[in-house]
């Protein structure tokens, strides 16, 4: 059952892995959280508090323009102008209402954003990762210094809320309702409206503070985009809400109306763009807040102008609510807050002693949290801030008045811009591990596959059990080195772990050894072999620039890189081969040209790129050319794989997983109107039976008789050579010469059709296109070298003939409507296999749909040497060079990771670093792992079973043959 | 400079082609005409698009990143430049072309005087046919490389005159000197198509050129192919410059990939022609002395 090919990948995924894993520990951000809580010593805070209670009203992803005075020109009809309440009372009342624009810190999800909004505190990349699970909050926060003051708060709305803090709201007041079933626009919003009012109109004494948190907006954007019908509706119900708000609102009551982040153009969020972090924040009280007697120096009020929009307007920071909040409902500050007072809302006297005395109460409570991390564990990496902040500090005393005014919003600015640098606390000794991890496995990966084609037939599955068995010795005595290593050296490793230490030595000795027992030459042949292509896309990576650009680069470089076949094409000795070569050629090409016509845009694109995947720029539903082709594609690969190889058994899945998309389509079409329910069944049963069916059904008989299904070319075979025997002439044997490529295609087909029905409506096309005819003629056009001597067994493979397919894989990813950024990640597959987030089904197909172009290409590799082979005479390193083109796979994506880990860590305080670079790694490194896993399952089960079987036939057929 | 050993050794593979050794070939007009041409096409490409200045008068746009005068000709208007440059190249590679088959028919003409005279003759009668099949030829090409242009990536439903006026360009400058001095391959089955078509297979997808006129016909068009190649790279660059504009980065890298290649030619058929003189004479002296 486990063959050696599959323990020698396997491996390969666990030095990949450990890598991958000590860079990331390294890179990906952590914040030191300290645990100290924020105090008052007098009745300081108390003397400035204004109001009672306080509604914080939350409508999920609120952009600022779409409750604007003057939204960008010109004005969308879906949601601009619509969710006018705010400012129609602020320009009725200039003292009691407020509209601000509000920065949110990236990333732009919602759970970061709310741990933003009560602790003051800026959360940090890794938590990004966090948002399906969530964890709750340690640090001190508003919620924890309204329980602290015995507050009561109540909850209504998103259970976010609830995931961050389990204990905090009065379990009779709490409301929660499921956050991420994005299809479901309405029951959150509707929770909000039926529980927060009464509690506003009926229980006013009950509750202190009240959260209501509607997820329709957000649901909206996620589903249709922001220009549409959908939106508008949304907004007009939430103006509504607010009038009824408004109105049960009494007059100790501060109304905080706001969005946690706000919308791209597709309507998706989590990253850094401008649309996402610019959030809408409107302050209501219905007792005047601000009078104008006293006039603020206009430095501490920045302004900034939405992009298209023509006034500008107030700019704050969304973390600003955090001090500003407290103090007005009279509550310390929350300790770890590095937000400023919002000036306007303490502007009461006419020599602005409210304003400076908050902004005082700000600062000194920033500076103790200040001193407070100093001291702390990780307190070195405010050394390089920290004379800066001490000139700041000292600027402030002696000063008075308007200057003073402006000396504190410095500093309290000074602290937040400084610190949002320095929390990129990398660690870089773990870094420089998973690097050099990476980087010696690249060389071990390579060793073993430039030796392989050396080793002779009968010899290397005695040289391979002999690599993997040093492997594992290696890592075993390396384990126990890095354990001693840690026990004597820990003091010098800052912030590494006794089992990452372990882990390192042991894959970085393991990796050692196999180089060691290899012994590589480096000749002047692997010299000229060197590939160009993986060098120049692994440099790309160095420039956001070629990074913002890859889609179209690894275009360029596929076609590129099957220039040479076509020059080999021409100069091929028989007309019948150079027709072969160059229209084989020309129609992958035509291919490739016609997978990169589908298109979704990153940020940096615009404006010379438009969305090709989806119907149109802010709209998530796909074209109406791929609704019209889908049904043709999915009958089409099973024809055209039937002619191949006149056998199949998925076009029912395939058909299947295009069903499905179009039911998704006429759901958020609303074209039947109530039917949605059942259409929601129909999808989801739809969808688990076609992939249980195609797991559980196509791999068990796959499994049990692959011969059966490769029955046309083994019976055939049989047959005919039978029949040839008994007639003493020689006959052409249909299927004999592709006897192991074609099984193993069935075998491929089934991971298709899983990732088939995972890929939205333009990607199932895309894959259509790619397989119908990219894939299998890319076999035929990028071996030449096999086309011209079919006669010789043994097959050569050389790099140049893997790197169009790793190409392609990367094209595939790109025309399936991926980017390597975050937020375009298809959160929609989500709900393939269940209607509401369900911890394996939604992270499973979210996965396969990001991933699957990986693995599906990957799992491919091996029929680089599988296809057109004849079984007979019996190709004794057919597993050698199928085990050469998996690593070969493998090898392509280890050397992107490694170039994409090692720009991301050389260029980690780039300004671009969190919106390009880190999430390019995180995409190559995934990407790298869905590689090694689909090599895994292609070359240790696939063709291991398939070479099983084939001897096995034809044993017995010689068998019989010899009576 | 090559070592004796090196060239003893080529000039024994040169003398056992078929071609006759001491075949003629004008080594110093060559060097005179490359270096007018390339000097030509370098000015048809920066200089000829300065004319549109000329002929209406230039409003300097006001643009976040300002830029010279030279550079706002070029830049203003891509399809101006590149009509500009299509049309100085017609001209320049017409003139170059007509010296190349020149040459071409010196090198391998061979026979009595009045043998010469004849084959003279025709050859200069065939001229203006010869022309118009290279032209059409050329413009064929011209749609193969529009065709592969766009798969590499270039826009399939807009900018459809710069890119042809690109591949019209690239044609130009690789595919219409050869056509005009070899002749047009062609799919007829007859032995001089079939000899055509070797040559080109021989020329342009075995690259072995193996005199210096086929070094002038291969290198350049390598180069152009190639600097084009080269020259897509800067358009992914963030920096916002007008000279980023498509085609223009295409359009340079093979004009100057055409310059380099054709300079590279007369740089190593110099040289091969020089070692080759030298051994001779080293030979010559040698029988002399025995």
């Amino acid at each position: 059952m486990i063959s050696r090919e599959f323990r020698l990948l396997l491996w390969v995924l666990c030095v990949h892995l450990a890598g991958i894993y000590l860079f990331t520990k390294g890179f990906l951000l952590s914040r030191l959280a300290l645990p100290d809580r924020g105090a008052c010593s007098s009745d300081a805070c108390a003397s400035l508090a204004t109001h009672k209670r306080a509604v914080l009203l939350v409508i999920d992803a609120l952009r600022f323009d779409f409750i604007a005075e003057h939204p960008p020109e010109p004005a969308s009809p879906f949601h601009h102008n619509i969710l006018t309440l705010p400012r129609e009372f602020t320009a009725a009342h200039p003292d009691r209402s407020f509209i601000f624009n509000a920065y949110s810190d990236p990333p732009t999800t919602t759970l970061q954003r709310l741990k933003g909004l009560t602790t003051g505190s800026l959360p940090t990349f890794v938590d990004a990762g966090e948002n399906f699970g969530g964890s709750s909050i340690h640090e001190d926060s508003i919620i924890h210094q309204l329980n602290a003051a015995g507050r009561k708060v109540a909850l209504a709305g998103d259970d976010t809320w609830l995931t961050l803090f389990p204990d905090a709201f009065q379990p009779n007041m709490t409301f929660a309702f499921d956050s991420f079933n994005v299809e479901d626009l309405h029951t959150v919003d509707e929770g909000v409206i039926d529980n927060l009012l009464p509690l506003m109109r009926h229980h006013q004494n009950s509750w202190d503070f009240a959260i209501g948190h509607g997820l329709g907006v957000d649901h909206a954007g996620h589903r249709v985009g922001p220009d549409h019908p959908v939106l508008r509706a949304k907004l007009e119900q939430m103006n509504n809400l607010l009038r009824d708000v408004v109105a049960a609102m009494d007059d100790d009551t501060l109304l905080i109306l706001l969005g946690d982040h706000g919308m791209d153009r597709m309507g998706n969020h989590g990253g850094a763009s401008t649309l996402e972090t610019m959030s809408a924040l409107w302050i209501y009280s219905k007792i005047p807040l601000s009078f104008p007697e006293y006039t603020i120096p206009e430095v501490i009020l920045p302004m900034i102008t939405f992009p298209e929009a023509t006034v500008p307007h107030r700019y704050v920071q969304q973390i600003d609510l955090v001090p500003t909040i407290s103090l007005l409902l009279g509550l310390p500050i929350p300790f770890n807050n590095l937000g400023s007072v919002i000036p306007e809302l303490f502007n009461r006297d006419p020599d602005g002693s409210s304003l400076q005395k908050a902004m005082e109460l700000n600062a000194a409570q920033i500076r103790r949290y200040l001193d407070a991390y100093r001291s702390s564990s990780s307190g070195k990496e405010l050394d390089a801030a920290w004379s800066d902040f001490s000139v700041a500090w000292a600027d402030i005393n002696g000063l008075d008045g308007e200057t003073r005014l402006i000396a504190l919003d410095n500093f309290t600015r000074l602290a937040l811009s400084a610190c949002r640098v320095l929390w990129a606390q990398f660690n870089v000794l773990l870094m420089g591990a998973g690097l050099a991890v990476i980087g010696l496995s690249i060389v071990a990966g390579w060793a073993l596959y430039s030796k392989l084609r050396e080793v002779g037939d009968d010899e290397w599955e005695k040289w391979v059990d002999d690599k993997v068995l040093w492997s594992f010795n290696a890592s075993a005595v390396g384990l126990g080195l890095g354990y001693l290593t840690h026990l004597m050296l820990h003091e010098y490793l800052d912030g590494v772990a006794m089992h990452q230490t372990a882990l390192f030595a042991a894959t970085l000795s393991s990796s050692f050894i196999v180089v060691a027992v290899t012994r590589p030459s480096i000749t002047l042949k692997s010299i000229k072999a060197l590939p160009i292509f993986l060098i120049l896309h692994t440099s790309c990576f160095a420039s956001n620039s070629f990074t913002v650009w890859e889609d179209r680069i690894v275009l360029f470089f596929l076609i590129s890189s099957i220039v040479p076949s076509i020059i080999t094409g021409f100069t091929a000795p028989t007309s019948r081969l150079r027709y072969r070569i160059l229209g084989f050629s020309a129609l992958f090409a035509v291919c490739a040209r016609f997978m990169a016509m589908s298109t979704v845009c990153r940020e940096e694109q615009h404006p010379y790129c438009t969305v090709t995947y989806y119907a149109s720029e802010s709209s998530s539903a796909p074209p109406i050319i791929a609704l019209l082709l889908a049904f043709p594609i999915s009958i089409a690969i099973p024809r055209a794989v039937r002619r191949i190889l006149k056998i199949s058994k998925s076009d029912s899945a395939l058909i299947a997983g295009a069903i499905f998309w179009v039911l998704e389509w006429v759901d958020s079409a609303e074209v039947l109107g109530d039917m949605g329910d059942v259409l929601r069944m129909a999808r989801t049963v739809l969808a688990r039976t076609t992939a249980a069916a195609m797991l559980i059904g196509g791999i068990s008989l796959w499994w049990t008789s692959p011969v059966c299904l490769a029955i046309s070319n083994g019976q055939s075979s049989q047959q005919s050579s039978a029949s040839a025997s008994q007639e003493k002439t020689e006959v052409t044997v249909l299927g004999f010469a592709n006897a192991f490529g074609s099984p193993y295609l069935i075998f491929w087909l089934i991971f298709l059709s899983i990732v088939w029905l995972m890929t939205q409506l333009s990607g199932q096309i895309v894959l259509g296109v790619r397989d119908v005819h990219g894939l299998n003629e890319a076999f035929t056009s990028n071996t030449p070298s096999s086309a011209l001597d079919l006669a010789t067994v043994k097959r050569d493979l050389c790099f140049s003939e893997v790197v169009p397919l790793a190409l392609l894989a990367m094209h595939t990813f790109y025309g399936t409507g991926h980017q390597s950024t975050i937020p375009s990640v298809q959160w929609k597959s989500a709900f393939i296999l269940s209607s509401t987030v369900s911890f394996p089904f939604s992270h499973v197909s979210v996965m396969t749909n990001t991933l699957g172009p990986f693995v599906l290409i990957a799992l491919a590799a091996p029929l680089l040497v599988l296809w057109n082979l004849p079984p007979l005479p019996h190709p004794k390193s057919l597993g050698a060079s199928a085990l050469r083109a998996g690593i070969g796979m493998s090898l392509y994506f280890s050397v992107l990771a490694f170039g994409a880990a090692v720009f991301a860590a050389v260029l980690r305080r780039h300004l671009m670093v969190w919106k390009i670079f880190a999430p390019r790694y995180l995409f190559a490194a995934f990407a790298l792992c869905a590689v090694d896993v689909g090599v895994l399952i292609g070359v240790g089960v696939g063709v291991g079973r398939v070479r099983e079987e084939i001897v096995r036939v034809f044993r017995a057929y010689l068998g019989r043959n010899k009576d | 400079m090559p070592t004796r050993k090196e060239t003893a050794n080529k000039t024994v593979v040169s003398s056992s082609t078929d071609q006759p050794r001491a075949a003629f070939f004008p080594y110093a007009r060559y060097t005179s005409v490359v270096g007018v041409h390339t000097s030509l096409v370098a000015f048809t490409a920066l200089f000829l698009p300065q004319t549109s200045h000329l002929l209406w008068p230039h409003e300097p746009t006001l643009t976040d990143r300002p830029q010279s005068q030279f550079l706002d000709a070029i830049t203003d208007s891509p399809v101006v430049t590149l009509a500009w440059i299509a049309a100085g190249l017609v001209v320049l590679q017409v003139w170059w072309a007509g010296w190349i088959r020149q040459w071409c028919f010196e090198y391998t003409s061979r026979g009595t005087g009045d043998e010469l005279k004849v084959d003279r003759y025709r050859f200069d009668r065939s001229r203006l046919s010869k022309l118009g099949r290279a032209a059409v030829f050329t413009s064929c090409v011209a749609l193969v490389f529009h065709a592969i242009i766009v798969l590499f990536g270039a826009p399939s439903a807009s900018h459809i005159p710069d890119t042809l006026l690109l591949a019209t360009v690239l044609a130009l400058l690789s595919a219409f000197t050869p056509a005009y001095a070899l002749g047009a391959p062609t799919f007829s089955s007859e032995t001089s198509s079939l000899v055509a078509r070797l040559t080109w297979t021989r020329l342009f997808a075995e690259l072995s050129p193996r005199n210096p006129i086929e070094r002038a016909l291969v290198y350049p068009a390598v180069g152009t192919l190639a600097g084009s190649w080269l020259g897509a790279f800067p358009i992914a660059l963030d920096s916002d410059r007008p000279w980023q504009a498509w085609p223009l980065t295409p359009l340079f890298g093979g004009i100057a990939g055409y310059i380099a290649g054709s300079l590279l030619a007369l740089v190593i058929s110099a040289l091969k022609w020089l070692a080759e003189e030298n051994i001779r004479i080293q030979q010559s002296e040698k029988q002399k002395t025995t």
